[in-house]
C-alpha cells in the first residue's frame, strides 16, 4: 500500500496572551491508502490540532510553525490560500468537525446549508450541485426529502449523516473525521460506524478518525496512533494494540485499562491518576513522567524518541527500547 | 446491603403538554410528551441502581420526578415507607431533599466559575440552614473533601473551577451533595466528551464514598459498560418505560428483551480484529417521538421478532418477571424469543 499523507516534524503552536501552546510538537507519521488511522488521546492532547492542521485551517491564534504535510507527492504547508482552496481543501483531503451536526444553522433548511457549502467551493450551476448533493444523501442512506427539513427536524444519526455527505462532495480522498461519534447513542454510534466502513471501502477512502474512545477505536482503525500532549506516544496495528501482548506504552497502558469492557467481569476501573501537563509550560523529558507508574531517573531528563520496536510498532518510552 | 427498600417508585408517569394548534384546540384535543408512562422500580438500601437508555427515554425526568422538581402526573414515589407527594409541610420537603440529592456527572457543566470550592461546599449548609458558624461550615466542608480525596482539604478550599481537574471538579461536586449526609444519590451522567480517565477515577471514587457511607445511587447512564463494573442492578428504558430489569451480570449475559439484545450488540469493545467487520445490530429505524407513541408493544417499530400481537394489542406487555429470578422483562414474545 503507498502513503497517501506523510506528515514530517509537524509543530502547530498557539501563540496566546499567556504563552506559547505547544499543542502538536514534532509530530511525524504517514496515512496510507485505504486504511483508517486511529487517533486517540486525552482531551487537550491536540487531537483536534492536528487534524485542523491537516487541512491548513489552524484555529487562531495558531499557527503551523514548522514541518512536512505531504499528499500525493506535494508538501502542502508552502502552498498558498489561493491554491488550498482551488486544489487541496476538500477535493484532496476534508474533514467530519466535532460537535459539526450540532452546529448547523437552525434556520436553514438542509438543502440552503448544503448548496451553500457546495457552492462556496466549487463553481457551478444548482443544478448540477444538487445532483452531487442528492448522491451523497443516498450514499450515507438518506432519501432526498431531508433537503426539506430544517436541522431540529432530524435525529442526532440523521444530522451526523449530513455532515458526513457534505464533507463527501468534492470526493476527497482522506477524510479526518473528528469525534464523529462521540455525542450520539450507542446504537447510532454503531450505524455511524458500519456507514464509515462501508464508504471507506466503496470510495476507496482513507481516514484519520479521532476519538479518546480506545474502544471505538477497535472497531474502526487498522492502526491506532496514541498521542500525549501534543507527542506521539505509540503508533502500532490493531492487533498490536489490542491484541493478547497488548500496548508497549505505560499511557496508551492506562488508558485500556481505564476502558471498560463489557463482556467481561472486572472488579475495579483503573485510572490514570493525575491530569495531563499543561502545555504553555510541558514538562522535561518525557512529557507523561509525572503521571508514569514505571518512572525511572532519565525520564525527566531525556525526551524518549519514537522508535520502531517491531515493524509497524512505534513507541517513544525508555523503557520499552532493546538497548 | 439487605433487604430493606429505601425508595419504591410505582407506576410513575410524567406527561408534559405539547403546544396545540388553534384548531387542536378548538377540537379539545389534548396531545402529550409521555416522558416517563408508567415505570415501577424499588431500589434497596445500599444498591447501586442503574437507569439506561438513549437519548430522550426519561432518565432525568425520572430523577427530577424523585427529586420534587417535577410534579408527577400520576403514581407513587415512596422513599422510607412515606409517600413523598404527602409531604406537605416546607420543614418536612426541606428534610427529603437533604435525604435525596442529584448531582451531575459532568465535570465542564454547571459550576460557577466565581465560586470557591469553599463556597461551592457552604451553599447547601446555609440553603438548609444547617449552621450559620463559620468554623462549623469550614470542619463539615473539610469532612466532605476527605471522603472524596481532595487532600489535603486545605488546598483545595480556596481554588477556583479552573485550578481543578475534570475527576477534581466532579469530587468537588460529590462532596457537595455529602455534606448534608444524604442516603439517596442521584447520579445523572449525559453523553459527553468526559475522558474515560476521568470517567474511571470518578466512579472509582463515588464507589469507595458509597461503600464507606453506606450510600445508596440511582445511578443514570446511556453507558452499559460502565454500569457493568458500578452497578448491582439494571433497568433499561425505552421511551418512558423499563422493558427489563435484573442484576448487572444477568442483564448483560443473559439479556431477554429484544432492545436490550440491540443496545448490547452495539457496544464498541476494545478487543482486536474488528476493524473490517460490520455490525450487525439487530435493531432497525429510529426512536419515534415521545409524542407520537406506538400502539402496542411501542418497540415494534423497530423490533425484529414483532407479530401482530404485539402492535394489535392495546396496551404495552407488563414487565414480568422471568422464572423467579429477579430478572424482569417486557415483551409479549420473550419465551418464544429466547
Ligand atoms: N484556538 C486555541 N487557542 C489557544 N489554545 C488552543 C486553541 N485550540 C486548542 N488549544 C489548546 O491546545 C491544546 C490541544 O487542543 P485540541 O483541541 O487540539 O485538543 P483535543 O485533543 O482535540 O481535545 P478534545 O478531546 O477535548 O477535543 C489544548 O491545550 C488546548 O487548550
Ligand atoms: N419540561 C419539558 N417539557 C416538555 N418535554 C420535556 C420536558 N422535559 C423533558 N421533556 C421530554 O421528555 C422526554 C424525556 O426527556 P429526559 O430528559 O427525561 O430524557 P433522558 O433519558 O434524560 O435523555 P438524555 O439521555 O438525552 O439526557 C424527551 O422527549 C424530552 O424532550
Ligand atoms: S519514558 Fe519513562 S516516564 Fe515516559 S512513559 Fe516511558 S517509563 Fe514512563
Ligand atoms: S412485545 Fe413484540 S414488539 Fe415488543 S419487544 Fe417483544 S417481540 Fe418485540
Ligand atoms: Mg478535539
Ligand atoms: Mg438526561
Amino acid at each position: 500500500m503507498s502513503d497517501v499523507l506523510a506528515v514530517n516534524n509537524l509543530k502547530i503552536y498557539y501563540y496566546t496572551r499567556k504563552g506559547v501552546v505547544k499543542a502538536l510538537d514534532d509530530v511525524s507519521f504517514t496515512l496510507k491508502e485505504g486504511e483508517t488511522l486511529g487517533l486517540v488521546g486525552e482531551s487537550g492532547c491536540g487531537k483536534t490540532t492536528l487534524g485542523m492542521g491537516l487541512l491548513r485551517m489552524p484555529s487562531p491564534p495558531g499557527r503551523i510553525v514548522d514541518g512536512e504535510i505531504i499528499i500525493d507527492n506535494e508538501n502542502i504547508v508552502p502552498l498558498d490560500e489561493n491554491e488550498l482552496r482551488k486544489r487541496i481543501r476538500w477535493s484532496k483531503i476534508s474533514m467530519i468537525f466535532q460537535g459539526a451536526m450540532n452546529s448547523l444553522t437552525p434556520v436553514y433548511s438542509i438543502k440552503k446549508q448544503m448548496l451553500e457549502t457546495l457552492l462556496n467551493h466549487r463553481e457551478m450551476e444548482e443544478e448540477q450541485a444538487l445532483e452531487i448533493i442528492k448522491k451523497y444523501l443516498n450514499y450515507v442512506g438518506l432519501s432526498d426529502d431531508v433537503l426539506r427539513r430544517y436541522p431540529h427536524e432530524l435525529s442526532g444519526g440523521m444530522k451526523q449523516r449530513v455532515v458526513i455527505a457534505t464533507a463527501l462532495f468534492l470526493e476527497p480522498k482522506i477524510i479526518v473525521a473528528d469525534e464523529p461519534t462521540t455525542a450520539l447513542d450507542v446504537v447510532v454510534q454503531a450505524q455511524i460506524i458500519n456507514l464509515l466502513k462501508k464508504l471507506k471501502h466503496e470510495l476507496n477512502l482513507s481516514f484519520i478518525f479521532i476519538t479518546h474512545d480506545l474502544a471505538t477505536e477497535a472497531e474502526v482503525a487498522d492502526r491506532i496512533m496514541v498521542m500525549y500532549a501534543g507527542k506521539i506516544a505509540e503508533i502500532g496495528t490493531n492487533s498490536q494494540i489490542y491484541g493478547r501482548q497488548g500496548p508497549s506504552h505505560p499511557y496508551t497502558k492506562g488508558l485500556l485499562g481505564a476502558t471498560p469492557k463489557l463482556r467481561e467481569k472486572v472488579e475495579e476501573l483503573a485510572f490514570i491518576p493525575g491530569t495531563p501537563p499543561d502545555l504553555l509550560n510541558p514538562p522535561t523529558g518525557c512529557r507523561f513522567h509525572e503521571r508514569c507508574p514505571v518512572v525511572f531517573d532519565k525520564c525527566s531528563l531525556n525526551e524518549p524518541p519514537l522508535r520502531e520496536i517491531e515493524p509497524e510498532h512505534f513507541v517513544a518510552c525508555w523503557r520499552c527500547y532493546d538497548e | 446491603m439487605n433487604d430493606e427498600i429505601i425508595l419504591s417508585v410505582k407506576n410513575l408517569k410524567k406527561w408534559f403538554p405539547l403546544r396545540r394548534s388553534i384548531a387542536e384546540v378548538f377540537k379539545g384535543k389534548r396531545k402529550w410528551v409521555k416522558a416517563v408512562d408508567g415505570i415501577s422500580f424499588d431500589i434497596k438500601k445500599g444498591e447501586i441502581f442503574a437507569l439506561i437508555g438513549e437519548s430522550g427515554c426519561g432518565k432525568t425526568t425520572t430523577g427530577r420526578l424523585i427529586m420534587k422538581l417535577e410534579e408527577l402526573t400520576a403514581g407513587q414515589i415512596i422513599f422510607k415507607g412515606v409517600d413523598i407527594s404527602s409531604l406537605s409541610s416546607a420543614k418536612d420537603i426541606k428534610k427529603y431533599k437533604e435525604d435525596v440529592q442529584m448531582v451531575f456527572q459532568d465535570p465542564y457543566a454547571s459550576m460557577n466559575p466565581r465560586f470557591r470550592v469553599r463556597d461551592v461546599l457552604y451553599e447547601p449548609l446555609i440553603i438548609h440552614e444547617k449552621t450559620k458558624n463559620h468554623a462549623e461550615m469550614e470542619q463539615l466542608a473539610v469532612k466532605a473533601l476527605e471522603e472524596v480525596k481532595l487532600t489535603p482539604p486545605d488546598e483545595f478550599l480556596d481554588r477556583f473551577p479552573h485550578m481543578l481537574s475534570g475527576g477534581q471538579r466532579q469530587r468537588v461536586a460529590t462532596a457537595r451533595t455529602l455534606v448534608l449526609s444524604p442516603d439517596l444519590i442521584i447520579a445523572d451522567e449525559p453523553v459527553s466528551m468526559i475522558d474515560l480517565s476521568t470517567r474511571a477515577e470518578i466512579l472509582h471514587m463515588m464507589k469507595e464514598v458509597q461503600e464507606r457511607l453506606n450510600l445508596t445511587y440511582l445511578y443514570i447512564t446511556h453507558d452499559l459498560s460502565t454500569a457493568r463494573y458500578f452497578c448491582d442492578r439494571i433497568a433499561v428504558m425505552y421511551l418512558g418505560r423499563i422493558v427489563e430489569l435484573g442484576t448487572s451480570d444477568e442483564i448483560i449475559e443473559n439479556p431477554l428483551h429484544p432492545y436490550t439484545k440491540a443496545l448490547i450488540a452495539a457496544v464498541p469493545e476494545p478487543i482486536a480484529g474488528k476493524e473490517n467487520i460490520i455490525k450487525d445490530i439487530p435493531i432497525k429505524g429510529e426512536i419515534p417521538s415521545a409524542s407520537n407513541i406506538p400502539q402496542g408493544c411501542r418497540f415494534h417499530t423497530r423490533c425484529l421478532y414483532a407479530k401482530p400481537i404485539c402492535y394489535e394489542s392495546d396496551n404495552d406487555p407488563e414487565l414480568e418477571e422471568n422464572s423467579n429470578d429477579g430478572h424482569y422483562v417486557a415483551c409479549y414474545l420473550h419465551k418464544e424469543i429466547n
